[in-house]
């Protein structure tokens, strides 16, 4: 297999590694792994793509990234080589346009990538889809497939906070945010089934999410009190999806399992659940003050009843099944409203030799 | 982390020795990795006396520290009592 | 102390290609003008208002407004198309406003859609994303695209101070365009 890449001699040593790439500028601030040769080409060992294979032009300084470049940052981040492929397909969907990568990787919005993975692969990967899925409980792959993404913007895109991205506070899923979906505990169809894919691929759904909004309950035992409770709380009026226009964007609701039983209970087709949501994710106008009233107004986002509505669609508010048992909590990921969810299978050479 | 089964039914037939030498029996229905659920079933169709078994809440907190001896992490027990009715 | 090769992760830079901007150099009258506004910014919409009845005023045949009102989907589809109408329509155009990181982004994206269509343009933005906004002219390859800055912040200032601002920057949109002194008509 023949590399490409411009190649530099560094120090063995990690610390001197550690240093020397703080000084660089290739890395987010942590310590990274060597993208030598061996661990490149390890990782392009379960890929059907070459080496040479263009994944796309990154903004927002249109940074071509071959696949190569792409596993020397896996590399870095000490992405396991069997999941290589979701590092891939993870891009390949931000890099979709209707993602809207240009507008995202430049806004003062603190919007990030985050990873939802679906499909067979979750547990062998370490993808995170229990109790501390979101943050603690450190499987490689939540750890390493995120921010694998999050160094090919920074490192091939030319993504840095304060310089070509505008955002003003950053947030913590910008080292890298992956989790999956408890499958097997939700009482729904799959995020990537409703999405239409089959359940034996692995899926990557990118979700440009603003952070993490954390809810929670401890008296409510009534699925519509809680649910109502919910939709209510996603639709904060500071939320993005109020600035620009209401068919734009998703908002993803991740429901512990205890409550998706619940939930399942209630509304078992999950078109009703989001229906159920959607009808109650609004706030009045005159919440807002005047200046923000007028706006509102004028963006044709208010509907009957001076009833402001987050989102114009049902669909727009995406529940995934994750968490713990402990029960208690869900969390909302709201949206930057300009970008569209994409979703995209991995494609993995099964027997990890070219 | 993957939840053993062994070491729940392991821990399930611990608690089940006791029960047996008043006449009940524990049954371990399922151990599943995958949703974390373990079902357990408890017979009390030779006891002469139900109440003086566990009652159902210390019974449920009985296998639960056993499991937990065993099986670290989370996992929900659902058990069937017939004592609840 | 002991080494180890690695392949650099970062990508190779661009190679930076200026294409070329287009200016008037001519007077205002008779000229067909273009003005993109965006729903988000209530004070550029004020200013554009001002600057269609000014660009009025000093003799241009007409004025075509277009406003932006999404980045992506349907609503994102229809504003680039409709961008890409106004530049068939008109001589040239001002493009604003940007005055956050993706409406800085899109606002020169249009700007350079203009001017790949060979159309005197102005790109408006504030003084706090003039820098993106020069930069993203350059990652689209229009290095020396013309850039107006406005003073920072923009949105939240009264009316009157918005129309002094208007006042005072109208000359610079013209000379930026390239506008010939014997079309300036007072301010």
């Amino acid at each position: 297999m023949t590399l490409t890449g411009a190649q530099v001699e560094v120090p063995a040593d990690p610390r001197a590694l550690y240093e020397l790439s703080l000084i660089e500028q290739w890395g987010d601030g942590a310590p990274v792994l060597p993208p030598t040769d061996a661990a490149i080409e390890a990782l392009l060992a379960y890929t059907p793509d070459p080496a040479d294979h263009v994944v796309g032009v990154l903004p927002p300084q249109y940074g071509v990234a071959t696949v190569e470049l792409v596993a020397a940052n896996a590399a870095m981040a000490g992405v396991q080589p069997e999941a290589f492929p979701l590092v891939l397909a993870a891009l390949e969907a931000i890099l979709v346009p209707e993602w809207n990568a240009f507008g995202l990787t430049t806004t003062t919005s603190s919007v990030f990538p985050m990873l939802i993975v679906n499909g067979p692969c979750r547990d062998d990967l370490g993808i995170d889809y229990r109790a501390g899925c979101m943050g603690g409980a450190a499987g490689r792959g939540s750890m390493t497939i995120g921010r694998a993404v999050s160094l090919c913007l920074r490192n091939i895109g030319g993504q840095r906070a304060g310089e070509t991205s505008r955002t003003v506070f950053g947030q913590p899923a910008r080292f890298g945010m992956c989790f999956g979906e408890w499958e097997e505990r939700s009482p729904w169809p799959s995020l990537a089934q409703r999405r239409g894919f089959p359940t034996d691929l692995d899926v990557v759904t990118v979700h440009g999410g603003k952070g993490t909004f954390p809810l929670a309950d401890i008296h409510n035992d009534d699925p519509r009190g809680l649910l109502f409770l919910l939709a209510k709380s996603m639709a904060y009026p500071l939320a993005n999806m109020y600035l620009g226009n209401a068919d734009n964007g998703e908002v993803v609701l991740a429901v512990n399992p205890m409550w998706a039983e619940r939930f399942g209970a209630a509304f078992p087709e999950m078109t009703d659940l989001q229906a159920y949501l959607h009808e109650h994710a609004w706030q009045p106008l005159d919440l807002w003050p005047a200046a923000n009233r007028d706006i509102l107004v004028a963006k044709g986002r208010v509907g009957r009843r001076n009833r402001v509505f987050l989102t114009a669609h049902p669909n727009q508010i995406v529940p995934v099944v994750c968490g713990g048992l402990g029960s208690l909590h869900a969390v909302a990921l709201p949206s930057f409203g300009e970008s569209a969810m994409q979703g995209v299978a991995a494609r993995t050479l099964t027997s990890g030799a070219r | 982390m993957s939840m053993d089964p062994q070491g729940v039914a392991d821990a399930v037939d611990e608690v089940g020795r006791v029960l047996r030498a008043d006449g009940a029996d524990l049954l371990l229905v399922e151990a599943d990795p995958k949703t974390l659920r373990i079902p357990l079933r408890l017979r009390l169709d030779r006891v002469e006396c139900a109440d003086c078994v566990l009652p159902p809440g210390q019974l449920a907190e009985t296998v639960t520290q056993a499991i937990r001896r065993r099986v670290p992490g989370e996992f929900e027990l659902l058990l069937e009592d017939p004592r609840n009715g | 102390m002991s080494t180890v090769m690695i392949r650099r992760p970062t990508a190779p830079p661009v190679a930076e290609v200026a294409a070329p901007t287009f200016r008037l150099d001519r007077p205002l009258t008779d000229l067909r003008a273009g003005i993109r506004t965006d729903a988000a910014w209530r004070s550029w919409r004020l200013l554009a208002s001002d600057w269609e009845q000014r660009l009025r005023a000093d003799g241009v045949a007409s004025v075509t407004t277009v406003e932006t009102h999404g980045q992506v989907g349907d609503t994102g589809a229809a504003d680039r198309s409709h961008i890409g109408a106004l530049a068939e329509a008109v001589d040239f155009a001002i493009v604003g406003l940007g005055t956050c990181g993706s409406c800085t982004s899109f606002a020169i994206a249009d700007a350079v859609a203009i001017e790949q269509r060979e159309r005197p343009v102005v790109a408006v933005v504030t003084d706090e994303f003039a820098t993106h906004g020069r930069n993203m002219a350059k990652h689209l390859g229009h290095g020396n695209l013309s850039v107006l800055v406005l003073p920072y912040p923009l949105e939240a200032r009264p009316d009157a101070e918005l129309l002094e601002i208007s006042a005072a920057y109208y000359p610079q949109a013209l000379a930026l365009l390239g506008v010939s002194r014997s079309a300036e008509v007072g301010a």
